[in-house]
This record gives structure tokens, C-alpha cells and sequence, in this order.
């Protein structure tokens, strides 16, 4: 309880419970539309964003922000575009990302610590405004999730079928990539690109192991992020290790749990 | 609830002054990059009646439907639904009035959704966006399941079906879209011929009960739902004659309409 009387620790708090919550929603989407790249490649964007903004003056934060919003509004265009997958079409522009920063990397003289802590974060560091950030993403994402709950689980099931009953698909489906995009995005600065990857991925993946509702889905990833967060950051404040690093392990944990209870393995084992 | 109460709810009386066959094709052309892929295709689908149109694969069935579904649009001719101008409605008007069973639809087995989720996104066509399902949709859903035979299934997940039974599914959930006009999209390729005697039935169960006006592609003519009126022949883009309709279930008739159709179908110079 001590540790909670600094003000780093319970900003760290606060953005375990928003920031998990909210990865552990998008989440949801990312695994079901087998999108998990999207992590690696929203925080590559920011990080060529940023560089760009160190080698013109303008600030990185911003601009890192605004190439990741682009990158993610891209994503879904894209795809259709293209006639391809919309792994694809992140792993171009993932592509061409890397490549400006490298450029920019290359041209730029001095240190490069600004741009490269997009890429990696620290919940120990934050300050309100990060705070107010996250909340605005986790809102943005339960918002929508909730919103259009029928609307996007008949477009995950099949977009021929949403479209033949009438259901703006594309425009849905584009949406969906896009906050997928920008959660991660308001995430990155304060959570960083690999803590992010992680929760996306893992809790998500545990949740499915457990059920067969999307909306329990939902809930149990967004519960088993928040308890990845919090068992981590409690861990790492016991044991004085990396934060970031102990949040993925426990969630990496959780979902061997999960796997390991999981009803479906057992249905399956007996089925064959 | 009894099968007659049941159809009633399911069927959604049209209430037109004027009686308009259910859907009129006429001189119906589609070219893409000049070469013509429907043409001048004229038909006329009466209230109730069930219409058969084979042909062999690349015939230009599925883009047929495609054109009445307003998926596509035609270069030339025009296209009514119960007397309306497809042109000139709006897509959530034509889903309210035309269900459409799509051929072979990639889904994820292992998306977090039961069959009653599956039949219920019917419903979404007569919905706003943000709009929950209320407890009238989720008993047309469940109608719905009973008139294909599917109520057992209603809580298990769509993933651990087989092939007929998601067909089957695929059907409930069209039914509920409560559309006069039902388009089905080679319901019957990918089963066992077991599974696809059931099918049948199922469609067969559907327009006796309910009425609905029918227009179902195929290019299997070993099993073909026994309540339809008619049935056309389609090749190469344009229908091409008709069949009597008590014949096609004759084997001896089956096989040289099957042999002609093939043969129309094969380039003239290619060897036999």
C-alpha cells in the first residue's frame, strides 16, 4: 500500500486499469480480424512520424501521432484497393514506414531517444495529460464497440453477408481498422509499442479460449488485460524488475491458464 | 407456435395496390471493360412463385443476382422489384424486400458466435445503425429456425456445424430478414448428397409455408427443391431456354440436359 502514495504509481495504476481495458477491447477485433500486426506496424508508423518531426523541427509527439492516424486510416482503403488482405496492406505500409525512418534516421545528426520512446514507453513516467489520453482512447474504443456491436459482429462474421442485409460494411469496417489504429496510437506513448503488442494479442486470445460470445469475449479481454497490468505492475514493484516486461509475461501467463482450462481443448480432445 | 401462425409472421404481406410480379428483368445487360457478361436477359418473377435457373459453371448466375440484389449494377436494360426501379431505391429499402444467400462465404470457424447470433443479423435489415435487438426480432429469429429445423442447434456455436447444417443456418438467416423475395445462391455445391436432400426440404418447408417468391442458381441437377414452378436454362450469360420443370426429375432427362449444358459451355475448338 505504500507504494500507492506516490504520484507515479497511482498514474501507473490508473493507466494499467484505462490502457489494459482499452487494448484488451481493440483487441478483441485485431485477433478476430487476424490483424495482430497492426501493433508492430501503428508503432513503427509513430516512430517514422516522430523522426520526421525531429529532422523538420516540428514536434515528434505530434507528428508521430498524426502518422500513425494516417497509417490506420490507410489500412482499410488499402486492402479493398489492392483486392488483398488487410495484413497485407499493413505490411506495406509498415514497409515504407521503416523505410522513412531509416531515411530519416540516416539524415539526422545528434540523439534519437525522443523518437525511439514512442516505440517503447513508460508506464512509470506518465502525467495526467497521458492519463486523459488513454481514457479518451479506451472510450473511443468501448464507445464504439458497444455502439455498434451487432453491426460489427455480423461484418467479423462476413462482409458479404452484412453487406446483402443492408449494413454499411465498408464504412464499418474501415472504422473498425481506424480505432483499432488510434487506440494504439493514444497508447503508445505511454504504454509503449511492445507493452501494447502484447495486450492486444494475449488477452484477446485467452478470452476466446473461454467462450463462444463475442460480448463475453469483450469483457473477459478487457479483464484479463486490466489483470496483466495491475499483477505486473505489483510484480515489478515487489520484485524491482522491468514493468513493461513483467506486464507481458503475466499476460503470456494468463493465456497458458486459459489454455490449459480452456472447455473448447476439451471438446475438441473429445471430438477427435 | 404452429407452422401456419409461424409462416404468417415470417411472410410480411405486401401491401402494394397494384400487383407487380415480384421481380422483372428486362433486356438486362452488364459488360465489364466492354465484354459482356449478362446479356439481354429478360425475366419475370411472379408474386409466390419458385424459379430454377441452371447452368454450368461461369454461366453468369451469380452475377444475375447479383444485378437483382442491387450488389451490381447493369450497363443496360432495367431491373423492377415489385414494380419498383431498382435504381431508384435505396439499398436498405431492397434489403427489407430481397434475402440473399450468397455462394460459399469464407467464415471463421472459430468467430465467437452461436447460430442463433448467425440467423439474428437477418434482422439488422430492418434496423438503424446502434439499434439492439428487441425481443420480437429474437422471436422471429427463433421462428425462423424452426420452420428450416434447426431450433436443437439454436445455442450451439456456428463453428462445430457441418456443411449442411451451416447451410441450413445460412437459410434461417435469410428467413429472417422477413424479404419477399429470396435469392439463393447455389445453396446445394459442397454437400453430401444426404445433406443436400435436406437443404432441399428445408427450401421446399420455406415457400410452402411462407410463400415467399423464390430465384435459386444452380448448376447441380441431380437434387433440385421439388416445390419449384420453373425453371430456366442460363449460358453463357443469357438465358437460353426453359425446362420442363416434372421432367428434371427424370435421371435419363437430367444427364443429356447436364451433357448439353457442359457441352455449350466448352470452347468450340477444344477436344472433348
Amino acid at each position: 500500500m505504500e507504494a500507492l502514495s506516490y504520484k507515479f504509481m497511482q498514474h501507473a495504476l490508473l493507466a494499467a486499469i484505462i490502457g489494459g481495458a482499452g487494448c484488451g477491447i481493440i483487441g478483441v477485433w485485431v485477433v478476430l480480424l487476424h490483424i495482430p500486426f497492426i501493433g508492430v506496424a501503428m508503432s513503427h508508423a509513430a516512430f517514422a512520424g516522430a523522426i520526421v518531426g525531429l529532422l523538420t523541427g516540428v514536434s515528434p509527439l505530434l507528428l508521430g501521432l498524426l502518422a500513425c492516424i494516417g497509417a490506420a486510416a490507410l489500412v482499410g482503403p488499402a486492402a479493398d484497393r489492392t483486392d488483398s488482405d488487410p495484413n497485407l496492406s499493413l505490411g506495406v505500409i509498415f514497409s515504407i514506414l521503416v523505410g522513412i525512418a531509416f531515411l530519416g534516421m540516416g539524415l539526422m545528426e545528434g540523439p534519437k531517444s525522443e523518437a525511439l520512446s514512442l516505440l517503447w514507453g513508460s508506464i512509470l513516467t506518465l502525467d495526467a495529460s497521458d492519463i486523459w489520453m488513454l481514457a479518451i482512447a479506451t472510450g473511443m474504443a468501448a464507445g464504439f464497440s458497444v455502439l455498434f456491436y451487432h453491426e460489427l459482429r455480423a461484418v467479423i462474421f462476413s462482409r458479404v453477408i452484412a453487406k446483402s442485409t443492408g449494413i454499411p460494411e465498408k464504412g464499418l469496417f474501415y472504422a473498425l481498422l481506424f480505432i483499432c489504429g488510434t487506440t494504439i496510437t493514444l497508447n503508445l506513448n505511454t504504454i509503449g509499442g511492445l507493452l501494447i503488442f502484447s495486450l492486444i494479442v494475449n488477452p484477446p486470445s485467452a478470452a476466446l479460449q473461454i467462450t463462444y460470445s463475442l460480448g463475453r469475449m469483450l469483457v473477459y479481454s478487457a479483464a484479463f488485460a486490466v489483470a496483466s497490468c495491475l499483477i505486473g505492475l505489483a510484480l515489478s514493484y515487489l520484485f524491482n524488475a522491468p514493468t513493461g516486461a513483467v506486464i507481458v509475461l503475466v499476460s503470456g501467463g494468463i493465456l497458458l491458464v486459459s489454455v490449459a482450462l480452456s472447455p473448447k481443448r476439451r471438446q475438441r480432445r473429445a471430438a477427435y | 407456435m404452429p407452422l401456419e401462425a409461424m409462416s404468417k409472421h415470417l411472410r410480411r404481406s405486401s401491401t402494394d395496390p397494384q400487383v407487380h410480379p415480384a421481380v422483372e428483368l428486362e433486356q438486362v445487360t452488364l459488360a465489364v471493360n466492354g465484354t459482356p457478361i449478362i446479356h439481354d436477359v429478360t425475366l419475370s418473377i411472379a408474386r409466390g412463385e419458385f424459379v430454377l435457373v441452371l447452368g454450368p459453371n461461369g454461366a453468369g448466375k451469380t452475377t444475375l443476382l447479383n444485378l437483382i440484389n442491387g450488389l451490381r449494377h447493369p450497363s443496360g436494360g432495367e431491373i423492377r422489384v415489385f414494380g419498383d426501379a431498382l435504381r431508384s431505391s435505396s439499398a436498405k429499402h431492397i434489403r427489407r424486400r430481397i434475402a440473399y444467400l450468397p455462394q460459399d462465404v469464407a467464415v471463421d470457424t472459430r468467430m465467437p458466435i452461436t447460430v442463433r447470433g448467425v440467423v439474428s443479423i437477418g434482422r439488422l435489415a430492418h434496423k438503424p445503425l446502434m439499434a439492439r435487438l428487441s425481443r420480437r426480432d429474437r422471436a422471429i429469429a427463433d421462428e425462423a429456425m424452426t420452420l428450416v429445423g434447426i431450433s436443437d442447434l439454436a445455442n450451439r456455436p456456428f463453428g462445430h456445424l457441418s456443411a449442411g447444417q451451416k447451410q441450413k443456418v445460412s437459410l434461417a438467416r435469410a428467413l429472417c430478414q422477413q424479404a419477399e423475395i429470396m435469392l439463393l445462391d447455389e445453396p446445394l455445391s459442397n454437400l453430401d448428397p444426404r445433406a443436400q436432400r435436406d437443404v432441399c426440404d428445408a427450401i421446399d418447408g420455406i415457400h410452402g409455408q411462407t410463400g415467399k417468391s423464390i430465384l435459386l442458381v444452380t448448376h447441380l441437377l441431380e437434387t433440385v427443391p421439388r416445390s419449384a414452378d420453373r425453371a430456366v436454362i442460363m449460358r453463357q450469360g443469357t438465358f437460353s431456354g426453359k425446362v420442363d420443370i416434372r421432367k428434371i426429375y427424370d435421371a435419363d432427362f437430367r444427364h443429356g440436359l447436364y451433357s448439353g449444358l457442359v457441352d455449350t459451355q466448352r470452347p468450340k475448338d477444344a477436344t472433348p
